[in-house]
């Protein structure tokens, strides 16, 4: 049996949100490949109602038990900070309108936005997610983000960790890509009934060769016991759980159900067993070869600098910056939660039908619809250095409202004072509360700060992302 | 029309100095702020304008009832516009008649 390392999970997500949620994305092209630094794998896992504890039954024990929905696929992706995908996923963490604007007539574009107004939607922009491992290839489709945060300690390289939630909607396996499919063909008439030997060789294929026994009849001409050995096949828990077997006449064709790129070992063998008259073709055709397309790598050629970060915000005394040659700025982070309302369960939901290759078993439980935004909330913290005064303490303590609460995290220069950004910024916000620790033997100051409602601007937080996309970034 | 005081009459050669000084009187009248330029592109004063701009925006009372004491008023922003030196002074007063940048940390 072959076996998988985490690290080698694939992983891919939409470039684009999803025109509706649960519309996932089909093409190669639509599709950004994505690392973690904590890999995982996805299965869906299905909700199941039974009776197990109701009076009458004369035991506590369940006697039967239904499908109901699919539960809830979660994933999230830690890593650097990055100006393609986790910047796309910042904006759609946000949900409002993006706008791009041309920096200065440069290379460089910022794309911005604030928060969706709840009061005219509550959908946040939904991502298709591809997740890959072995068997377990799924597309999950509605996948929104239920928190996102930007985080960095000392100088370090600023990080990222977004949090995504499902509606429950998948397809699996994921079908982007060409199956490969290995055609043979059956030629001569039984003369001696036994069994015919067919070896089925794929390089992803538990059990590979395998070696399938079929029985034949005597007089079977080709197209009859071909029709045997499709059946044979399609009853072989090895082979019918990697292939759909199909084929007419003398045609014996498998179909790999799982896209990867062509594999030149992939072959079905036929032969006489213990029969006769079986003209023997140990090489099939290579009908159509194997192409997996989704990107191989991820971008994220373009490193933001832990040195470059700026903090900053004004209060009534004028703009404050945090960082700089002080040193004073040992940790910040910044993020927003979006308490995705889960289990909106409606009449009328969607089902996703899920078949059993080799049993045919099926069962179509539903997912929800809707993936709204709960009651969202905004924080940020920023640990400071304790120096001889400490006029935050005085911010805070005199309740003085902050503007303009920027957490910037810098790259390289893409043109002119153009630098690759992702920023958060609070419009309007207040220290909320001021905590004293330490931070490798060094007094220090923690700041958690809260975003408030901003009449002016319509929001809570705004996101802005400076890189060299020209459109179609959100 | 900006007239300008040289402190000289026909009869008289003009001083260099005054008339330096009156010249740049005169353009320190006229110096305006943009602020429909990318943040990136401003310099450290025109920024530090810029923020404490759009902190009167964002704090002020849109309506006459004190429960909308610091609520905003967006049309008070100064993104997207151009401003003279004389509607800064009106929009900011003694914040900017006091110098733009106060850093409480200072110097690092």
């Amino acid at each position: 049996m072959p076996d998988f390392l985490l690290d080698n999970v694939g992983l891919w997500l939409s470039k684009r949100p999803e025109t509706s949620l649960n519309n996932g994305y089909t093409l190669n092209t639509d599709y950004l490949k994505a690392l973690t630094t904590a890999p995982a794998f996805v299965v869906p896992t299905i909700e199941f109602t039974s009776d197990a504890g109701k009076p009458g039954n004369g035991h506590e024990f369940p006697t039967r038990q239904c499908p109901t929905y699919v539960g809830h696929p979660a994933f999230s992706f830690t890593d650097e900070i990055a100006v393609s995908y986790p910047g796309r996923l910042l904006l759609r963490a946000l949900g409002g309108a993006v706008t791009t604007a041309q920096q200065g007539g440069t290379a460089a574009y910022k794309h911005s936005c604030v928060m969706l107004d709840s009061l005219v939607n509550r959908q946040l922009p939904s991502t298709t997610m591809i997740a890959q491992l072995g068997g377990a290839s799924f597309r999950l489709d509605g996948m929104v983000v239920d928190g996102y945060r930007l985080s960095q300690n000392r100088a370090d390289v600023p990080q990222y960790s977004v949090d995504l939630v499902g509606s429950g909607d998948f397809v699996s396996p994921q079908a982007i890509g060409t199956a490969q499919v290995e055609t043979a063909t059956a030629a001569g008439t039984i003369g001696t009934p036994g069994n015919a030997t067919v070896i089925v060789t794929a390089a992803g294929m538990p059990g590979s060769p395998r070696t399938v026994s079929v029985a034949v009849a005597g007089a079977d001409t080709a197209a009859t016991w071909a029709g045997k050995v499709r059946t044979q096949l399609a009853l072989d828990p090895f082979v019918a759980y990697f292939f759909a077997i199909s084929g007419a006449s003398t045609s014996i064709v498998l179909t790999a159900r799982y896209i990867a790129a062509n594999d030149t070992t992939m072959n079905i063998s036929l032969d006489n067993g213990t029969c006769t008259g079986i003209t023997p073709a140990p090489t099939s055709a290579n009908t159509t070869a194997g192409s997996f397309t989704l990107p191989a790598t991820a971008d994220i050629l373009t490193c933001l600098d832990g040195n470059q970060t700026v903090i900053s915000w004004t209060d009534t005394g004028g703009v404050q910056t945090l960082t700089g040659s002080g040193c004073a700025v040992r940790s910040s982070s910044i993020g927003v939660s979006n308490a995705t309302k889960l289990n909106d369960r409606c009449p009328g939901d969607p089902t996703v039908t899920i078949t059993d290759p080799l049993t045919a078993l099926v069962t179509t439980p539903a997912y929800v619809s809707k993936m709204r935004h709960g009651a969202r909330s905004a924080n940020a913290q920023v640990v400071l250095t304790l120096d001889a005064t400490i006029p935050d303490w005085f911010t805070y303590a005199t309740n003085d409202v902050l503007t303009d609460v920027t957490f910037q995290y810098r790259g390289a220069i893409i043109a002119s004072t153009f630098r690759y950004m992702l920023s958060l910024i609070m419009p309007k916000a207040r220290i909320t509360n001021i905590s004293t620790g330490q931070d490798d033997g060094d007094a220090t100051l923690t700041l958690d700060l809260t975003a408030f409602w901003d009449s002016a601007t319509s929001t809570a937080l705004k996101a802005e992302v400076i890189n060299t996309e020209t459109a179609n970034y959100d | 029309m900006i007239s300008i005081d040289l402190g000289y009459t026909d009869e008289t050669d003009p001083d260099p100095d005054l008339v330096q000084a009156a010249a740049q009187e005169a353009l320190s009248s006229l110096k305006i702020f943009d602020f429909t330029q990318p943040l990136e592109l401003m310099d450290a004063q025109t920024k530090n304008i810029y923020y404490r701009l759009r902190r009167v925006a964002l704090t002020a009372q849109t309506t006459e009832f004190e429960s909308d004491k610091g609520r905003g008023d967006a049309s008070l922003l100064p993104d997207g516009k151009v401003y003279t030196e004389s509607q800064v002074i009106e929009a900011l007063g003694e914040d900017y008649a006091q110098g733009v940048i106060i850093n409480k940390r200072c110097c690092g």
